[in-house]
């Protein structure tokens, strides 16, 4: 009874949240890695919406623990990082970012995820069938 | 046992409900909850209709126009010069709806002469717009400016939500074509869009007498906004060329008729903790000209002077425009003040009359002081009044027409999950507008002061939401005192008696899913102590579906339209399709006024002869045409 009840409360307090930003980046991230927490290296507009969840451990510069990058762009990137995945958060981004794999973008006013396949395979990563519609 | 079963059904709905969060539904909310935030920060703010990103692009809003008759309780019109003017009364001012403003990102377009931009982006596309929102029936000071009856606030896309490139191409009905193209992108910490378009508009020509009247137009726009975080700058740049229409032309058949306009305006605006500025500036070069094959009469009273065989005029304007505003909130309290100052100059080069150099009037300044306070005092977490205060000083220069106008705007406003209910009353006066300032070609009496038209307004606003459905009420009541009407010579005299419209609007919106919808709105309005005729009673129906299947989108509107003056019913028909062939490539086809059947103004001109009035054309604003368009998106 009171696991039931501790569920129904947890359950309630995540349905209350309206973040569907932070929701999107956490459903679609952690269903690819598995490391929860996962160690995330992301700009500073990022960093704003994925603060605040649990998924996620932001980390200040990028290092060999870092498991992927989140933004619109990476400069400047210590050689240990030149190679990690890129999760974009643009359309540019995402195309030109010779790393990214995926991407939430908005585009001609609609949100969209898109996935690169050859990225998912040069990876190495496994993307559940709950996302496979959106990999080209 | 009760408890075991209670619990485990509250287990079940709350697993149910995270289907919320699959990534379609995730997709679908974020969308939705850009557009919500726009709404949210609306709701103190009058009555007011979104038409949101969605909207624009499923109901492929091509314009102004396809907004503004579906706009109540103004509708969409053109004048005897083929430009949108609503409140139009068919005589040969060039524009008679001031008190409709247009802001563009928070930015006014405005000209000098005629007191608002409608004119000049009448007939130009929106493909640059995210979303447009209106308000009707006394707006809030904080997003209008001088005396605002009708509020149409465009918003440019940005690279939030655009980033990248897109090309669109249409071919309509009469040869029309359109083309246009933008881009948004980053560069550093700015952020900009910049868009450009070149629209060649035909249009159905009309037989008058032995000749034909034009509408068609060339109208090219190049618009650019520059962001970085608070800061933002916008710039315009519009040229037209337009047959004129019916023009100035007495009897309706001017031989040639067309005027060509160049526009810009650039504005900066930033905000500095509670503390935000504006200043922008506007120019609009204006050339007209009209030929008609009309015998000018030599003798006394009209010396040539009439009737018109042939007119020309240039004239150029500029207003500078700057606003401070400063906001303080408290738990309580949302007080915003605010002090705006405009010049506008404006100066005619030619008035040339049947061949002869009309003298210029002295005036070509009107300066405009406004100075406004408005508070949102929360009185419960439900509950708010509004309550504001706008005055203005305008002052023409070599003119006794000086006003002070005092308005004022008083509402309440209750909300709660489902329900909102907004009580409004608001006082507004409105001035001359500068072209018409001690004319002798437009006022009867040229050398006396005009009292102000004053509007006194109270309506209720009522709003019932759930998931499904949102249903809206509206009764509003409305006073016009000394309004502008027209003697038989045509010039403007102030009506003598109150003019009263009263109205009612039900609007119904039923969601079948998270995109499809049917809307549907019924209005009745009785105005009453009308010039001529006195009394006009009004019904509007619109019924519009949106719907889309797989790669389709479909849209079906139809306006119907009904007045016990001309005692006929009028269905203006609209449908489209979208096929979105991949991400980036969409044709789409349009048709508008599909039945040929939508509202017609008579216009009327006198008699060469009799110089009695006569009726020579019924004709509609909105042509029976249609379109097709392809959008690719790189």
């Amino acid at each position: 009874m009171k696991k039931i009840l501790i569920l129904i409360i947890s359950l309630n307090i995540i349905l209350a949240d309206n973040n569907y930003e932070q929701k999107l980046y956490e459903k679609v991230l952690t269903s690819i890695f598995t490391n929860i927490p996962i160690r995330i290296y992301a700009d500073n507009d990022t960093k704003e919406i994925l603060k605040y969840s649990s998924k996620f451990k932001l980390v200040d510069h990028c290092d060999r623990d870092t498991l992927i990058l989140v933004g619109k762009k990476f400069d400047n990137l210590d050689e240990v990082c030149k190679n990690k995945p890129i999760f974009a958060t643009t359309y540019k981004g995402f195309k030109y970012m010779k790393n990214s794999f995926g991407a939430f973008y908005w585009r001609k006013g609609r949100p969209q995820i898109k996935f690169k396949k050859n990225m998912i395979d040069f990876y190495g990563l496994d993307l559940p069938e709950s996302l496979r519609k959106y990999a080209k | 046992m009760l408890t075991r079963i209670f619990l485990s059904s509250l287990l079940a709905v709350n697993l149910f409900s995270s289907s919320e969060f699959d990534i379609d539904n995730l997709l679908q909310n974020i969308e939705k909850k850009t557009d919500l935030s726009e709404k949210t920060k609306l709701a103190n703010s009058g009555v007011y209709t979104i038409y949101t990103r969605d909207d624009i692009d499923r109901m492929q809003i091509k314009s102004i126009k396809d907004i503004l008759k579906l706009t109540y309780p103004i509708g969409y019109n053109e004048n005897r010069y083929g430009i949108v003017d609503p409140l139009t009364m068919g005589s040969i001012h060039p524009f008679t709806s001031s008190q409709i403003k247009v802001y563009i990102d928070n930015q006014e377009i405005t000209t000098a002469l005629y007191g608002s931009g409608l004119s000049v982006i009448s007939g130009l596309g929106v493909e640059w717009a995210d979303h447009i929102e209106i308000y009707t029936q006394a707006p809030t000071y904080e997003y209008s400016s001088e005396s605002t009856v009708t509020l149409i606030k465009l918003y440019t896309k940005s690279v939030i939500k655009d980033e990248g490139n897109k090309i669109s191409l249409t071919k309509g009905s009469y040869g029309s074509s359109k083309l246009s193209f933008y881009r948004a992108d980053e560069i550093d910490k700015w952020s900009y869009f910049v868009f450009g378009s070149k629209y060649d508009i035909n249009r159905k020509e009309y037989s008058v007498g032995d000749g034909k009247v034009s509408r068609d137009s060339d109208l090219d726009m190049i618009l650019a906004t520059l962001k970085n975080g608070e800061n933002n700058i916008f710039f315009t740049a519009i040229s037209q060329k337009r047959d004129t229409f019916l023009d100035k032309s007495i009897d309706g058949t001017p031989t040639d008729a067309y005027m060509d306009g160049e526009y810009i305006h650039i504005g900066y605006d930033t905000k500095i903790d509670n503390f935000t500025y504006l200043i922008s500036y506007n120019y609009m070069k204006y050339e007209s000209y009209m030929q008609d094959d009309a015998t000018p009469i030599q003798t006394a009273p009209y010396y040539g002077m009439f009737p018109l065989k042939s007119y020309v005029s240039i004239n150029d304007s500029e207003v500078i425009n700057n606003e401070f505003k400063y906001n303080i909130d408290t738990k309580e309290h949302k007080l915003l003040m605010g002090l705006k100052f405009k010049i506008k100059r404006y100066n005619y080069d030619t008035i040339t009359i049947n061949g002869v150099d009309i003298p210029i009037q002295e005036n070509d300044q009107q300066t405009v002081l406004i100075t406004f306070i408005e508070d949102q005092y929360l009185i419960k977490e439900n509950s708010i009044i509004t309550f504001g205060i706008q005055t203005s000083n305008i002052n023409n220069n070599h003119s006794n027409q000086d006003d002070d106008l005092f308005m004022y705007r008083l509402g309440y406003t209750y909300t709660n999950n489902n329900l909102t209910l907004k009580t409004i009353g608001s006082h507004t006066q409105v001035a001359l507008d500068p072209y018409l300032v001690n004319s002798k070609q437009f006022l009867a009496y040229p050398d006396e002061k005009y009292d102000t038209r004053d509007f006194d307004t109270i309506l209720e606003n009522i709003i019932y939401e759930t998931n499904k459905d949102k249903q809206e009420f509206i009764v509003d009541y409305n006073i016009a005192k000394n309004y502008l009407t027209l003697n038989d010579k045509g010039k403007y005299i102030t009506y003598d008696e109150d003019i009263i419209m009263k109205g009612i609007n039900y609007k119904w919106t039923h969601y079948y899913n998270s995109y499809n919808k049917l809307y549907i709105d019924f209005g009745l309005r009785e105005i009453t102590n009308i010039p001529i005729i006195d009394k006009l009673i009004t019904e509007t129906i619109i019924l519009r579906d949106l719907h889309s299947y797989n790669r389709f989108d479909f849209f079906n509107q139809i306006l119907i339209y009904k007045d016990d003056y001309e005692n006929q019913r009028f269905y203006d028909y609209s449908a489209g399709v979208q096929y979105h062939y991949s991400d980036d490539l969409t044709f789409s086809m349009k048709g508008l006024n599909i039945l040929n059947k939508a509202k017609t103004t008579t216009y009327i001109v006198k008699d060469l002869d009799t110089q009695q009035p006569k009726e020579i054309l019924e004709a509609s604003a909105e042509d029976k045409f249609f379109m097709i368009t392809m959008e690719y998106t790189f």
